[in-house]
């Protein structure tokens, strides 16, 4: 028997100084609490100090899970409140970037807790405590939101286990603190978090930055050196893209360039060429507005993606999965490569949604590995999850919805600009499409549903088709979605997962129960640490599909499961396999 | 666990009389050793989610009073049996201490040591074997019952936990397993034939005292040595006039829920 537990843990930065012991030079009273708003020296602050204040509902046992090893980077035991809930919005991908009504990027997680306000006698985290004095009753809501103003960086963690098991046995969900509201006035505290993803939605993450440049002088149509005034170099110097050379518009006009020279702080000299990238070279007048320009020189989409999140929002290169890029984007991504040029600043959350669909990846924050990840639209890799209603699927459980507005016939990719300032389908030179015929057929769906793409991401025909036919495979049938809910015993399932289901429901024609192939696009925990729905869609990749092996491969008798699962082997003559299963498909 | 100082036979009445540990002693806490975070204070009140732990064994944590009539001492929201501790409980001999009475716990339910009753100035506890996390140890004067507590209707405290349970099963029938989707202990005793002057020596000052934390409370201990809880009572307890007979005229009902 299984006795979920669910700890919260809210982690917050602090300063690593002691008030008035050497490098902080406070003095006075009352003495601070490390954080900003109480501090009296803030010029002296040092924001290396953490807190993880643990909490957790009322019940038998004692959870002692405190680390104070390291006095500047504390863990609170866990401190029992009434009425401590957790609850999340799913995240959802979107497969393909097709969705109706949906991002490209997907929909981000957000995380809801609740809490009552509690007594406090501040025993952890305060280490002036004996200097104080007496102090009024007090609780620990109402005191924090005294001491702390800002909620930037701060973390929310839900740490879901059973009892008996340590600490770093729970799995863990990490969530940015997006606020705090409360405590009310029956003692009601709300810490709402959201997946970092949600950072690079609308103006918070813009690319290229939005900034204050301007010309010094006028300028004509062949000046080679432009002088501009701005109040931060690294409007310069800092890349917007992956590129040989950066590049700043005036006007209609892209300029690239290699560096700037200081003429003196604030005023800079910058050698560039005129009326690249399609545009043409023309005079402008002093004052003129000179922005950065977004470029990416023939970059596999997949890294172009990755730029934008790692440098140009705060998610930054420690929330993503490298190693998981690299593979899926190295293994299945390589061929389709960008050349793109972006000259107004835009959300990094639309170009994400644009990279996404036209590299044909999708992105999702992974609460609990805390990790930005990307999964191409590829067939599975390894094993396939088996699931069914016997052994996994719980009673009542199994909801399926159809969705024949995001079905596909036709599929228009506009590639090719002549104007990089303009991102409409006139301004594109080349269009690729396929028409599936056959289900616009008046005896079969009976009309055509089309989805059109300007796809500034996309550089090639071959890029372009690839990207046609990956997505008619998946939307040229009404996409189903399959909802169903699992113990915890399978609860490792996660999205991006390819699940093979066989389920009552599910049958052929002739009344056959099938075993039908699903992909994962969200997970839900429904009672916590022991039910969790997944939302499956269909996934039409089916069959054995296999990469070139190392030229030191077994055979196919040889090989394990992993290999024959990735590798691929001859079939004979019959198109059968030494075992008698069925020969790979070369697709 | 109710543990007995060996030849203990109760001081006013016998053992199978209820006994509730309230009203500790508060004083100079002192500990042989205590790890980053647990300090040795967090062991000297009523909060179960504040431990001391030790960093090595034998560990000992004394508390030093003005001096008080001492006849128990209680141990909660500790692991001693799940991490395999022994507890001994010490009294000062004016040279030495001696162990009067030891436990090994073979679970993490609260100790309840009932002792002979004499004024004491200091006390203390050692723990050997393991070391252990321990949240609360209370000393003080034990209000022994001069009635005994109902016996029909009631639940042995050890056995009032109320666990509520969710057993999903698959869309074939199948079992997938079972979890406890709540804990809790609830506890009741219900003590008759009470006099009012008794109830006047003594219940109003132990009713005043739980209203504020909880305490350690055993139904039956010569009989039921695992029947006792830590607990906070869930609302006011209110003595009623049952008999209209002032030497046994009072009922008292105390509802407890012990999270330790």
């Amino acid at each position: 028997m299984l006795d979920p537990v669910q700890i919260v843990g809210f982690r917050q930065k602090r300063c690593s100084l002691r008030f008035g012991v050497g490098a902080c030079p406070a003095t006075g009273t009352p003495k601070c609490f490390q954080t900003w708003p109480t501090c009296k020296a803030q010029t002296a602050f040092v924001n290396s100090g953490t807190i993880e204040w643990m909490f957790i509902s009322n019940r038998p046992g004692q959870f002692a899970f405190g680390d104070f090893a390291v006095t500047n980077q504390i863990r609170t035991n866990c401190i029992p409140v009434d009425g401590l809930s957790v609850s999340t919005s799913k995240a959802q991908v979107n497969a393909a970037g097709v969705l109706e009504g949906k991002s490209p990027f997907g929909v981000q997680a957000t995380c809801r807790v609740s809490m009552r306000d509690f007594p406090w006698d501040d025993h952890v985290g305060d280490f002036y405590t004996a200097d104080r004095g007496a102090l009024p009753d007090r609780t620990f809501w109402s005191v924090w939101a005294a001491r702390n103003r800002f909620f930037g960086g701060m973390e929310l963690v839900v740490y879901d286990g059973y009892a008996g098991q340590e600490l770093s046995e729970f799995r863990q969900r990490l969530y940015a603190v997006d606020k705090i509201d409360g405590p009310d006035g029956s003692g009601g505290v709300t810490i709402s978090g959201v997946s970092p993803l949600v950072q690079a939605e609308g103006k918070r993450s813009l690319f290229p930055d939005a900034m204050d440049v301007r010309l010094v002088s006028a300028i004509d149509d062949t000046q080679s050196t432009i002088r501009v005034l701005t109040n931060d170099e690294t409007n310069l110097s800092k890349a917007f893209g992956i590129s040989t050379r950066k590049g700043l518009i005036i006007g209609s006009e892209i300029m690239l360039y290699s560096g700037h020279v200081t003429v003196e702080p604030g005023i800079y000299d910058v050698a560039v060429d005129r009326g690249q990238l399609r545009s043409v070279a023309a005079s402008a007048a002093i004052d003129a507005r000179v922005q950065r320009i977004g470029y990416y020189e023939d970059v596999p989409t997949w890294q172009c993606a990755r730029d934008l999140l790692q440098n140009h929002t705060p998610v930054g290169a420690a929330l993503i999965d490298g190693p998981m890029w690299i593979d899926e984007g190295e293994t299945y991504l390589s061929t389709l490569r960008s050349t793109a040029v972006i000259t107004t600043p835009t959300p990094v959350f639309d170009l994400m949604g644009e990279t996404c669909q036209q590299g044909m990846f999708f992105v999702w924050w992974d609460e609990y590995a805390a990790k930005v990840k990307m999964q191409a639209i590829r067939p599975p890799r390894g094993a396939v999850t088996l699931l069914d209603g016997v052994s996994n699927i719980v009673a009542d459980s199994v909801r399926i919805k159809r969705e024949p507005e995001s079905t596909l016939t036709r599929v228009f990719v506009y590639y090719g600009p002549k104007d990089y300032t303009k991102n409409d389908k006139a301004n594109y030179l080349v269009v690729d499409a396929t028409v599936e015929g056959e289900n616009e057929d008046p005896r079969a769906g009976g009309e055509a549903r089309t989805l059109e793409i300007t796809a500034r991401w996309v550089g090639t025909a071959a890029h372009a088709q690839q990207v046609i036919s990956r997505i008619l495979s998946r939307y040229r049938d009404v996409p189903r979605f399959l909802t169903i809910q699992v113990t915890s015993k399978d609860r490792a399932i996660t999205i991006g997962d390819v699940c093979d289901v066989t389920q009552r429901q599910i049958v052929d024609a002739e009344g056959r129960v099938l075993s039908s192939r699903w992909q994962v696009i969200s997970w839900e925990e429904v009672k916590m640490g022991e039910i969790y729905a997944l939302d499956l869609q269909t996934y039409e990749l089916i069959g054995k599909f296999a990469s070139w092996v190392a030229n030191d491969a077994p055979d196919y008798a040889a090989a394990s499961d992993l290999q024959k699962a990735d590798g691929a082997w001859w079939a004979d003559a019959a198109g059968l396999l030494p075992d008698g299963s069925n020969g790979y498909q070369w697709n | 666990m109710i543990v007995f100082e060996p030849g203990f036979a109760g001081v006013a009445y016998p053992l199978d009389h209820p006994r509730i540990g309230a009203m500790p002693f508060s004083g100079a806490v002192a500990a042989s050793t205590a790890a980053a975070g647990f300090p040795a204070t967090n062991a000297a009140n009523a909060n179960t989610a504040q431990w001391w732990r030790p960093t090595a064994v034998p560990a000992t944590w004394t508390l030093t009073f003005i001096s008080a009539e001492t006849s128990y001492c209680g141990i909660a929201a500790h692991n001693c049996g799940t991490v395999g501790a022994t507890v001994n409980l010490q009294e000062w001999t004016g040279a030495a201490w001696a162990t009067i009475a030891t436990n090994t716990p073979t679970d993490d339910s609260p100790i309840f040591f009932l002792i002979r009753r004499k004024a004491r100035d200091r006390m203390r506890v050692q723990f050997t074997g393991a070391i252990p996390t321990v949240g609360v140890i209370y000393f003080g004067d034990v209000l022994e019952f001069p009635q005994r507590a109902d016996y029909v209707g009631s639940v042995s405290f050890e056995r009032a936990v109320q666990d509520e349970y969710s057993t999903p099963v698959s869309d074939g029938g199948q079992w997938l397993g079972r979890y406890v989707t709540r804990r809790s202990v609830p506890a009741s005793m219900k003590i008759d034939y009470l006099s009012e002057a008794w109830a006047e020596a003594y219940l109003t000052r132990l009713l005043d005292d739980l209203k504020s934390r909880p305490a350690f409370m055993a139904d039956r201990p010569g009989k039921f040595p695992k029947s006792v809880v830590f607990a906070y009572t869930n609302g006011p307890v209110i003595p009623e006039r049952t008999i209209p007979n002032d030497r046994l005229s009072i009922s008292v009902t105390f509802g407890v829920t012990g999270n330790a």
